[in-house]
Order: C-alpha cells, then sequence, then structure tokens
C-alpha cells in the first residue's frame, strides 16, 4: 500500500513537472519572439541598445528632460532641421542631430550630453574610430580636434564642454567652418 | 495626442489577442491536449484577455503608457516600428490598419452569408407524419432518459435536403427534416439527436450568440475572429464527444456525420440555421468543411480522448502566464 501511494504520488509529481517545465519553456520561447520582435526596428536601422530615434527636438528635449545646446551660425550649404534625431541614455541622456547637406548626404553632427560633467552616451559614439588628435581650444574652453572615420568615411571631431556639458561637433567640411559653428552653439532657455 | 494614443490602445488590444492566441495555441500543443472539453478552457483564455484582462491592465497600470516604460522596461513597443518604413509610410500605422481590416474581414466572412440567410423565410415547422413521429420519438425517448433536460420540442421540416440543428434561446428546440429521417438508419438518427442535445445541454445557442456578439464588437481583431471560430470547432468536437457518450454508438455517429456531410454538398441548407457561429463557420468554404468532418469522423472512431490531470490548474496558469508576459508588451 504504501509502495504504491509512493509511486502514485511519483507520478503525480512527474505529471506536475512535465506541466511547469513546458509551460516555462513555451512561455520562454514567447517571450523572446516578442522581445526580438521589439528589439527589429533597432537592429533594422543599425542602433544599439538603448538608442532611441525620435522625430524632432521637441520630442528629444522631452525625453531627455533638457534643452539641447545648438549652433548659432548656420552654414547655407546644410538643411534644417536635422534628418535625424537620436537620443540614449534614458531622462539627462545624451543626444545626437544628424544634419545633411542640400544632396542629401550627413554634412554635420552634433551630439552632446544634458548632463553636467557627463560624456557623450557610449551607444552614440559607437562605430568611431580615432585616428589622431590634437589639442585646441574654442574661444578660451580647451577642446580636443580629432580625424576619425565613422563608417568609413572621414570626418573632423570637436570635443570640448560649453558650461560644463559634453559636446562633440563632426564636419566634413572645412575647419574655420567647423570652428566657427562651435563657437555659436549656446545653450536655450529652461524647457 | 488622443488619437494617438487611441491607436496605441488599438494596436495594443491587436497584438495582445495574436499573442495570447498563439501562446494558448502552442501550449495546447505542447501539453498535448485533446479532450475538447480542455481545448475549450484553455483557448477561452485567449478569448477572455481582450475582453477583461486587457481593460484591466489599461485602466489600472497607466505606467506602461509611459515613456519610461515603454524605452526602459517593455519587451515590445509597437511606436518603435514607426521608425520602420515602407514606402513613406511607418510599419506602425501598416501594421494596425492591415490587422484591423483583416479582423473585419473574418467577421463579415461570417456575418454577410448569415445575414444573407435571414432575408429567406424560414420553412414552417410542419406535424411530422406517424411514421416520422415514431422514429423521432423511438430516438428521442431513450435519450430522454440519459440526460438532466427537459425534453426539447422538435420541429419537423417537411424538406427533401437533410438537416439536423439545434436552435433557440429562450426556448431550444432541435430541427429535423424528412430528408434527414430518410436518410439516416435508427442508429444513426439517435446518435444526430444526441449530438444537438448535448448542444442544448451546454446551452451552446445562447453562448454562441454571446461570442458572436463578442465578435461584433472586436470586429477589428483579427485573432478574436480567429479564436472565436476555433472554439466553435472545439464545441462541435465536444458536442460529438457527449453525443458518443449520451447514445454509446460512436461508429453510429461519425457514419451519420458523413451521410449528413455527403447528402448536403453544394446544396442550400434545408432551413436556415440561427447558430451564428458553427452554421456560418466554414460554408463558403467546402473544402474546409469536407476536411472538418474527416476530422470529426476519425475522432470518433479512435475514441475518446484522454483528459490531461491538472485541467484547472493548466488554464489559471496559461492566464496569469499570459498576462505576466503582455504587462510589458505596449
Amino acid at each position: 500500500m504504501m509502495r504504491a501511494n509512493g509511486t502514485a504520488g511519483r507520478s503525480v509529481g512527474l505529471q506536475v513537472a512535465r506541466m511547469l517545465a513546458t509551460l516555462f519553456w513555451v512561455l520562454s520561447a514567447t517571450a523572446a519572439t516578442v522581445a526580438a520582435l521589439g528589439a527589429l526596428p533597432g537592429w533594422i536601422a543599425g542602433e544599439g541598445a538603448g538608442v532611441r530615434r525620435v522625430a524632432s527636438l521637441d520630442e528629444a528635449e522631452r525625453r531627455l528632460g533638457a534643452r539641447l545646446v545648438l549652433p548659432g551660425y548656420f552654414p547655407d550649404r546644410l538643411a534644417w532641421p536635422a534628418a535625424e534625431i537620436r537620443v540614449a541614455g534614458g531622462r539627462h541622456g545624451s543626444a545626437s542631430l544628424v544634419f545633411h547637406d542640400r544632396a542629401g548626404e550627413p554634412a554635420l553632427q552634433l551630439l552632446e550630453a544634458t548632463e553636467e560633467g557627463a560624456s557623450v552616451a557610449a551607444p552614440l559614439l559607437a562605430g568611431t574610430t580615432v585616428l589622431d588628435t590634437r589639442r585646441t581650444a574654442v574661444e578660451t574652453r580647451p577642446a580636443t580636434l580629432a580625424s576619425v572615420l565613422v563608417n568609413g568615411a572621414r570626418w573632423h571631431q570637436l570635443t570640448w564642454y560649453p558650461g560644463r556639458r559634453a559636446v562633440v561637433l563632426r564636419g566634413r567640411g572645412e575647419l574655420d567652418e567647423l570652428f566657427l559653428i562651435a563657437r555659436s552653439v549656446h545653450g536655450r532657455g529652461a524647457p | 495626442m488622443e488619437s494617438a494614443r487611441w491607436a496605441d490602445i488599438l494596436a495594443q488590444a491587436i497584438f495582445h489577442t495574436l499573442v495570447a492566441a498563439l501562446f494558448v495555441e502552442a501550449l495546447v500543443r505542447s501539453w498535448r491536449v485533446n479532450d475538447p472539453g480542455q481545448r475549450i478552457a484553455l483557448r477561452l483564455t485567449a478569448l477572455g484577455y481582450p475582453l477583461v484582462v486587457f481593460p484591466a491592465l489599461v485602466t489600472l497600470f497607466p505606467l506602461r503608457a509611459e515613456e519610461r516604460f515603454r524605452d526602459g522596461l517593455a519587451l515590445f513597443s509597437g511606436r518603435r516600428w514607426e521608425d520602420v518604413t515602407v514606402l513613406g509610410h511607418g510599419l506602425f500605422e501598416v501594421f494596425v490598419l492591415g490587422l484591423a481590416g483583416l479582423g473585419a474581414v473574418l467577421l463579415l466572412m461570417d456575418l454577410v452569408p448569415m445575414a444573407w440567410r435571414r432575408r429567406t423565410p424560414r420553412p414552417r415547422p410542419v406535424a411530422p407524419d406517424p411514421r416520422s413521429a415514431a422514429a423521432l420519438e423511438a430516438a428521442l425517448s431513450d435519450l430522454g432518459a440519459r440526460t438532466r433536460l427537459r425534453r426539447p420540442e422538435v420541429q419537423f421540416v417537411d424538406g427533401e435536403t437533410p438537416a439536423i440543428f439545434c436552435t433557440g434561446v429562450r426556448t431550444p428546440a432541435i430541427v429535423v427534416s424528412r430528408g434527414a429521417l430518410r436518410l439516416l438508419d435508427a442508429d444513426e438518427l439517435r446518435a444526430a439527436l444526441a449530438h444537438e442535445l448535448s448542444h442544448l445541454v451546454r446551452r451552446d445557442p445562447a453562448a454562441s450568440w454571446g461570442v458572436f456578439a463578442a465578435r461584433v464588437l472586436l470586429f477589428f481583431n483579427p485573432a478574436f475572429q480567429v479564436v472565436s471560430r476555433t472554439i466553435a470547432r472545439d464545441a462541435e468536437w465536444l458536442a460529438d464527444e457527449r453525443a458518443a457518450e449520451l447514445s454509446g454508438d460512436r461508429l453510429a455517429l461519425a457514419s451519420g456525420l458523413l451521410k449528413l456531410h455527403r447528402a448536403t454538398l453544394g446544396r442550400r441548407p434545408a432551413a436556415r440555421r440561427t447558430l451564428p457561429l458553427a452554421g456560418a463557420l466554414s460554408e463558403p468554404l467546402a473544402r474546409v468543411r469536407s476536411r472538418d468532418v474527416e476530422v470529426r469522423c476519425r475522432r470518433l472512431l479512435d475514441g475518446p480522448a484522454p483528459r490531461l490531470p491538472f485541467g484547472a490548474a493548466r488554464v489559471a496558469l496559461a492566464g496569469i502566464a499570459v498576462t505576466a508576459l503582455l504587462f510589458f508588451v505596449v
């Protein structure tokens, strides 16, 4: 009798275990599929994890909870507004604005952190290879001028801290023009 | 902003039901649930989800609509598909409109034929001739003693097209045509009547109207439309099983089913059916109907499907699991 009860108990235990194991793997497979579908737009757009593309400057500032700094000097050869705006790092994170020239090619990129003392979020700088750097200055503020490769294209890159916020400015035109744009970068009122 | 919020809710309702339906279907197959009653119970989890759980999620957890949740915790955010464009349109809109359109089409595939048939007046029931009355009495008297159900009204239709079906919500009845009585032998008639009685015991006519009303309410939801049709099929299988128990003759039921199917292929129905689901389920699709009959006959001949243990626990676990998963889908 006791052996029969033990066997029956083991059988029930096995049935429960099988039921739960099946539920677990079906749930896991479903969750993985749903997560993959959720991540697919980012993969298609070539974005890393945590990078979000937004439709406008207003939306970017709303997501970041901070105003973005923008250049006051903007060459005619470049199109306004930004063709692509991306944010990363959540609230008080970073933003990337890509401006195209009149031919539709990326010509100017402005990346900035919104939190004082923080660097620009790494996912926005992904895919950058630094070729060489040298010290320089934007007005009186120390800056770094570099030649970088981004997606196989060569850019000038200027990094400095106007008002204690990290800003990275990339351009494919003349260096003088890049410095002119950098010197005109200023903050705006609070949102 | 308000219209965007409603678009998000619509998209979530569609996607949630789709995921719930596929999840439950995967469980039915993985657990090898063959008993039609247990299949219905599990599939009702998917059907009940958009009606009960989803509205509760949206109402009780408004934080799910916040950007912080979408960007940080959500497994899937439908709005991200706006970034993927095809011919200048974000795929989010394409998916939502496409799926909503599909849902409407699936509903119309059943609604239009049903509405069209309602234009045809139903043949008036007539008193059966003595021979038909005797055959019906012989079949019903035995069955009536085995069910708890008060003997339903039997409406005799004087038509050559074979037909046996149940009808009525407040006053359940079984409709039998002269053609059916001529086609089926005594055992087959008894088994077919047992099938219809099984529908009435479970109040399937009332339930089918309720499900159809829900289908109309959720016309935009294609997964809801498909799961409703699947449950209608399971309800037929369940009625087959109950009828086999009631009549004690699985072979006679299979034989009767086959005879009725063959005799009615390509013909207009003898009488307008009011069961909105099963009756309209596959009439536009003759091949699907034939396949369905083949599967039903095979199930009858294979014998009763075993019930899995812990049926209620399985349903509860499936409901909890899918709700927990879909909390993180916005």
